[in-house]
């Protein structure tokens, strides 16, 4: 899905200049009231300080609301809440908050907000614990500026060439390959396709260069106009070329590839999901449409690539694979701290599960209608380390109801967990809250989802094969080696023989370890503070 | 433009919603022509309806449907994740509509409208 020429508003604050902010701004925040977890600002309550601060205690922690807004910079102009403080009360409020809400705040070890500076004190305000992996317990700790979090797109556009890019290894010896291109974009325009390795950038050899910053400039350009010089190996080639890419703002496609695959056993059909952003809603349902049309018996769910997105939307396709038997049933239910067993401590509601929905929500679709259905049984879900979050509860959702959910693949990446966003003193700090479990009550998948057929796996194991991506062959393509050892599997429910770190085409992922010279996949360099 | 009708309470909060009124019955409209004035104009509209928020647009907005869905940005932290990848919040919503001659913007999710001046419209 292409585009054509883009703007972008960049009158930061505008409004500021318009006599009609006070009343908008009110009504703005009484929608954003309204708001669910784990996606906008949260809702904030602001109570100016009645007393002195406190002098550190251990162990003692005073209300949050006593620090909010107490900013060392206070933000100018009146739409902020800011007020005159100091670093310490910014540390506080982050100490106190974390204490309330944190979904593991009795393993945060408290030091002295006096002590540290502010981005420093919030990275350890997080558990320090590992999981059975030998991992980072929270791997999902971090913080943006407020204004760069408030931007708004619309759905699906984004600064960018229309390629993702698979970074397989991101520290020396790096390796990135391009993992899809979307029609109509310059990436497509230039020729790439799946399976190109980009082996250099403006001359700079990608595996080896110690110019990380020109790396993640180049593959997550911030803005349209942006152009690099891209040298790229196709698949099996020993030659090279170098194409000029120049970034737009372009419209993803979050569901790229629908295909029916033949079998002698029956059709069986394909969807590669790639994001959870609004426009796919209606994409999934006409995707959906097309496959019941067409009475497949067995659907190849890809996820590999899909790290996430409105949790609505997961839970719709869920309903759409599973059918009525999904109906009235639990897909998801959010759980936060032994503090927090009856009312969400956000938004003040009483806890309740999210039931399978079986129509329209409105995202991109018109609401309230009835949702398609495969009525099927058995799912085929393809994984790697990008299928993340909202992905993962598709295959947690369905696990809960007994589907019968298939991994070939690699292993998730292991996020059961949401988060309100805060903002304090113009910074949005996001920090784990809460958990999803599926109607089983199950959500302990910190280390992922792993295909369970080799004797130790990563992740919590699933029935089905450990598969390397394939880029020698396009998407949807029944001979690509994960679908194709889904068909198998189908048939014989038996795995492939597992190759090699490479062989041919296949690439396992490395490790992701941090590393000064790993390349980062922030849209806005140096901002990002989640560690590895 | 003439104003009459009645809006909703929030909406007599806001100047520009004078382009509210409704003696006809709105209609759900496309643009007619994507002008850099058009497309100014919403940016701008949309933006202050959202307190001043950075708003990216393309040049396709609704130019085949009335409705345009805005998300935050698809933000990714180092690992490659999205920052935003478990999201219960609705995104902000807002649709074209047609309202005698004019155009008007509606901000789906607080039902405040938005009179338009430099853009043109047809029923979708």
């Amino acid at each position: 899905m292409g585009s054509g020429r883009h703007r972008k508003q960049r009158a930061k604050r505008a409004a500021q200049q318009l006599e009609l902010l006070l009343p908008i701004l009110l009504l703005a925040a009484l929608l954003s009231a309204c708001g669910g977890g784990g996606g906008g600002s949260a809702p904030v309550v602001t109570t100016p300080p009645t007393t002195p601060v406190d002098p550190y205690t251990p162990g003692v922690f005073a209300a949050a609301s006593m620090f909010k807004d107490l900013c060392a910079t206070p933000r100018s102009g009146s739409q902020y809440p800011d007020l005159q403080g100091s670093r310490t009360d910014e540390n506080n409020w982050l100490r106190s908050w974390s204490n309330e809400l944190y979904l593991w705040y009795d393993e945060i070890i408290d030091r002295n907000p006096a002590s540290f500076a502010t981005d420093v004190y919030f990275d350890l305000l997080k558990t320090e614990q590992l999981t059975a992996s030998g991992a980072d317990k929270d791997r999902f700790h971090f913080s943006l500026p407020t204004d760069e979090w408030e931007a708004l797109s619309q759905s699906g556009v984004s600064a960018g060439y229309g390629a993702y890019f698979d970074i397989i290894a991101p520290a020396p010896p790096r390796k990135i390959v391009i993992a899809y291109v979307d029609a109509g974009t310059p990436a497509a325009s230039a020729g790439l396709v799946r399976g190109d390795e980009v082996v250099a950038i403006n001359g700079a050899d990608v595996a080896t260069t110690s110019n990380v910053d020109l790396l993640n400039d180049a593959l997550f350009p911030a803005d349209e106009g942006e152009s690099y010089t891209f040298t790229v190996r196709t698949t099996g080639a020993t030659t090279t070329r170098s194409i000029t890419l120049v970034a737009e703002f372009v419209t993803a496609d979050p569901v790229n590839v629908v295909n029916i695959l033949n079998t002698a056993s029956g059709p069986v059909g394909y969807l590669s999901f790639t994001s959870n952003i609004a426009t796919s809603e209606a994409e999934l349902i006409s995707a959906i449409q097309q496959l019941a049309a067409a009475d497949v018996t067995d659907l190849i769910l890809d996820l590999r690539y899909n790290s996430g997105g409105f949790l609505d939307i997961a839970n719709e396709l869920a309903y759409m694979i599973a059918g009525p038997a999904a109906g009235g049933r639990i897909f998801d239910e959010i759980q936060f701290s032994d503090k927090h067993t009856l009312r969400n401590p956000v938004t003040g509601q009483i806890l309740e599960p999210d039931y399978f929905l079986n129509t329209t929500q409105g995202f991109s679709a018109a609401p309230g209608e009835p949702l398609p259905v495969l009525d099927i049984e058995q799912v085929f879900v393809l994984t790697g380390p990008a299928t993340c979050s909202a992905s993962e509860t598709i295959i947690n959702g369905l696990r809960g109801i007994d589907i019968n959910v298939v991994q070939i693949g690699d292993t998730t990446c292991g996020k059961p967990y949401g988060f309100y966003p805060f903002d304090n003193c113009g910074t949005t700090y996001f920090t784990i809250q809460f958990k999803g479990v599926n109607a089983k009550g199950f959500g302990d998948y910190t280390d992922g989802f792993s295909p369970a057929n080799i004797a130790t796996v990563q992740g919590t194991p699933v029935p089905g094969c450990l598969v390397a991506d394939d880029f020698s062959r396009p998407l949807g393509d029944a001979a690509e080696a994960r679908i194709a050892a889904a068909l198998g599997y189908r048939d014989s429910g038996s795995c492939p023989a597992l190759p090699g770190a490479t062989i041919g085409g296949l690439q396992f992922r490395k490790s992701a370890a941090e590393s000064a010279d790993a390349i980062f996949r922030p849209a806005f360099p140096g901002l990002v503070k989640e560690p590895q | 433009m003439k104003i009459s009708g009645i809006c909703t309470a929030a909406a007599l909060l806001l100047p520009v919603c004078g382009g509210c009124q409704t003696t006809q019955t709105p209609t759900a409209a496309i643009l007619t022509d994507a002008t850099p004035a058009a497309l100014s104009e919403l940016e701008r509209t949309i933006s202050t309806a959202l307190g001043g928020t950075e708003v990216t647009l393309s040049d396709e907005a609704f130019a085949s449907s009335s409705v345009l869905t805005l998300e935050p940005a698809r933000r990714q932290t180092p690992a490659g994740r999205m920052a935003s990848g478990r999201t219960s919040q609705r995104p902000a919503q807002f649709q074209l509509l047609r309202t005698g001659d004019g155009c008007v913007l509606e901000w789906l999710n607080a039902g405040q409208r938005f009179k338009l001046i430099d853009t043109h419209c047809t029923a979708e």
